[in-house]
């Protein structure tokens, strides 16, 4: 049980243990025959050493192909593993994003904010001398200039319906998404979602 | 530039020197709330026949034909009536709000969507409060504003600091409130006022209703609003009988609770008697009283030694102009637990084991816990804006530098606008008593020192 544990706990570092455990350990290149019977199916055997008379090279044969069977099961298993070690690796990545996300948007949710904020417009962060960061209904340009803003500017955010965030720099990437999920949401046909790639001309 | 903004568009204004930074046409906090702020405008107009009447007399003549008028004054349903019927009289109107913290955020938008341009929305910060008065200075076509209206006195100040290149071609203000009206004053006595001003808040037909019979109706609605409780047989403790006091005492003791006034001025303590009120201390009232409002414009009229003294879950709120009436701090500071019941209403344990309830944290009960004054009432207050700014704006060099009341004629004249509304029918004199009393049958109708 400990072991298993710990095995998590390592799985959780390192995501993938490539070493697998010596039990499952393949096997290398000895050649095993099958067991004698030497009376098979009750018939006895003239002389059990004689049916069974070979040529010594066919035991050299018989574990060079059991060598090649076993590089070949070990390239198969470790190409596997190495599909499922990359997906962890991208879900790892993925979680970090969504935590990333939720501190992002959670900390944008507690800045100050004097007015009801409505999802779908833009949102302007200031930070006054105080330290306090703040939301403002005003842009830097609408105060004419960055150099004419009363307080330090942080960034424009669009509050989503979700109450995620969207910097101002992702804004058309975040746009192009939810208008390809609302085709999908809104359309009766499967419509195919191709993310990231350009539209065929 | 994003998808957001680009439906805004922008426009840009030169001026002379002075070059101000392309401005939006408007800015609210949701231009989706227009249809229910129209909604809203609409209701409000049924209830403002004073200035509905101003539409109906001056709208063919359009006598504010030219003028650009800034306002500076809550951004409210109500206010989008007085903002509609100053563009239906022939001016152009820019707005923003002279609070930060009371647009109606759907009036707006219904102005907004009508193409006046307003900068106003629920929870400005100062500097976009000062922002917003900013950009109703000068117009889309590049002229700056010829007249102003104010409430509280921050855009006449800005204009006459700040914008002062702008004073010469200003015809004047016209003054909604008491402390933009103190603050006239002040600077007429400084020899800093540089525009003729309008006093609009000591108009009868202002003070004398916005005052009493506002809050006669929106002082019980805040109370009703905020803890739900039962007027009747109550024992309620009003704190001033000046007209908000008056107006308090009447309400309360319309819905059966019996009312103990306190006062400081001989005059006004007899008039409270002389309406069958008890008069007394706060020190004797603070044992017996359920509910305290205070009215005074004083401040420290209910203490921590007041408080100790009040029956279990008595109810304290402050309907004066400034939060300094009712000690909040002695609660803050000395209660052993506090609850907030819900926003605006707070349950604080005294340490003697009782607990008192205070409303909207002592600042205006009737504008924390409920709608603050109906239409009706402002419709008195702006149809005095609105003549005022007629005066200004149609008599050029009658006025000069100061400070001037409406005449007694135009107070007479607001109220006149009112009475069809509500079905009155006024007795005309005759030629022969007419000149028995030497007043004309058209009036005015009182000399200047009347007190109604």
């Amino acid at each position: 049980m400990n072991s298993v544990i710990s095995e998590i706990f390592y799985m959780k570092r390192r995501l993938l243990i490539m070493d697998l455990p010596s039990r499952t350990r393949l096997n290398d290149g000895t050649v095993k025959l099958v067991e004698r019977n030497i009376e098979p199916c009750g018939v006895q055997l003239v002389d059990k050493d004689a049916v069974a008379r070979r040529d010594p090279a066919d035991l050299v044969e018989l574990a060079r192909e059991i060598q090649t069977a076993d590089g070949f099961v070990k390239a198969t298993a470790c190409s596997k593993l190495q599909v499922i070690a990359e997906q962890v690796r991208f879900l790892q990545s993925q979680a970090q994003k969504v935590l990333e996300e939720a501190r992002v948007n959670s900390s944008l949710h507690h800045a100050a904010c004097n007015f009801r904020k409505v999802p779908g417009r833009l949102y302007h962060l200031y930070q006054r001398p105080s330290g306090q960061n703040y939301f403002s209904m005003l842009s830097p340009k609408e105060w004419g200039g960055e150099n004419k803003c009363p307080h330090k500017f942080l960034g424009t955010y669009r509050l989503e319906n979700d109450m995620s965030w969207t910097p101002e720099d992702q804004l058309q990437t975040r746009s192009d998404e939810l208008a390809i999920l609302h085709k999908v949401l809104s359309s009766d046909q499967n419509v195919s979602i191709c993310y990231g790639l350009e539209t065929p001309n | 530039m994003t998808p957001v903004l680009s439906v805004l568009g922008v426009f840009r204004v030169h001026l002379g020197k002075a070059s101000m930074a392309s401005k939006p046409p408007y800015k609210v906090a949701d231009i989706g709330l227009k249809d229910a702020g129209r909604k809203g405008i609409i209701l409000a107009e049924n209830e403002m026949p004073g200035l509905m009447s101003l539409r109906k007399k001056y709208g063919p003549s359009k006598p504010l034909k030219g003028a650009k008028i800034a306002g500076c004054l809550h951004m409210t349903v109500q206010t989008a009536v007085l903002i509609e019927t100053l563009v239906e009289l022939g001016a152009e109107v820019q707005w923003s709000s002279c609070n930060i913290f009371s647009t109606q955020d759907h009036a707006a938008a219904a102005i907004a969507a009508s193409g006046i341009p307003v900068y106003a929305w629920k929870g400005e910060t100062d500097e976009e409060y000062i922002w917003c008065i900013e950009q109703t200075l000068v117009f889309s076509d590049g002229k700056p504003l010829n007249m102003i209206l104010d409430d509280g006195g921050d855009l006449t100040n800005l204009v006459h600091t700040k914008y002062s290149e702008f004073l010469p071609g200003i015809k004047g203000v016209s003054e909604e409130t008491t402390t933009g009206v103190h603050n006239l004053y002040k600077m007429m006595k400084a020899g800093t006022l540089k525009i003729p001003a309008f006093n609009v808040n000591d108009s009868v037909t202002k003070s004398k209703f916005d005052n009493l019979y506002g809050c006669r109706e929106s002082l019980v609605d805040g109370i009703k609003r905020a803890t739900d409780i039962m007027l009747a047989g109550k024992v309620a403790v009003v704190a001033g009988y000046g007209d908000v006091g008056k107006g308090c005492a009447q309400a309360l003791r319309a819905f059966g609770a019996r009312v103990i006034i306190t006062e400081i001025d001989p005059i006004n303590a007899l008039q409270a008697a002389m309406e069958g009120y008890q008069v007394t201390t706060m020190e004797e009232a603070s044992s017996i009283g359920q509910i305290y409002v205070t009215t005074t414009g004083c401040k420290d009229i209910i203490r921590g030694e007041h408080f100790v003294k009040m029956p279990n879950d008595a109810i304290v709120c402050n309907i004066g102009h400034f939060d300094c009436e009712v000690q909040a701090r002695w609660l803050e500071e000395n209660a052993k637990a506090k609850v907030n019941i819900k926003p605006q209403v707070d349950r604080y344990l005294l340490a003697n084991g009782r607990n008192i309830i205070l409303l909207a944290e002592g600042r205006l009960v009737n504008l924390g816990c409920a709608m603050g004054h109906p239409s009706f009432v402002m419709s008195n207050s702006f149809t005095n804006q609105v003549l005022a700014q007629i005066e200004l704006w149609t008599k050029p060099g009658q006025y000069h530098v100061g400070v001037y009341m409406l005449p007694k004629k135009l107070d007479e004249e607001v109220a006149a606008l009112h009475l069809e509304h509500l079905g009155v029918k006024l007795t005309r004199l005759t030629s022969d008593q007419s000149a028995y009393l030497g007043v004309d049958a058209d009036g005015p109708y009182k000399p200047d020192h009347y007190r109604y």
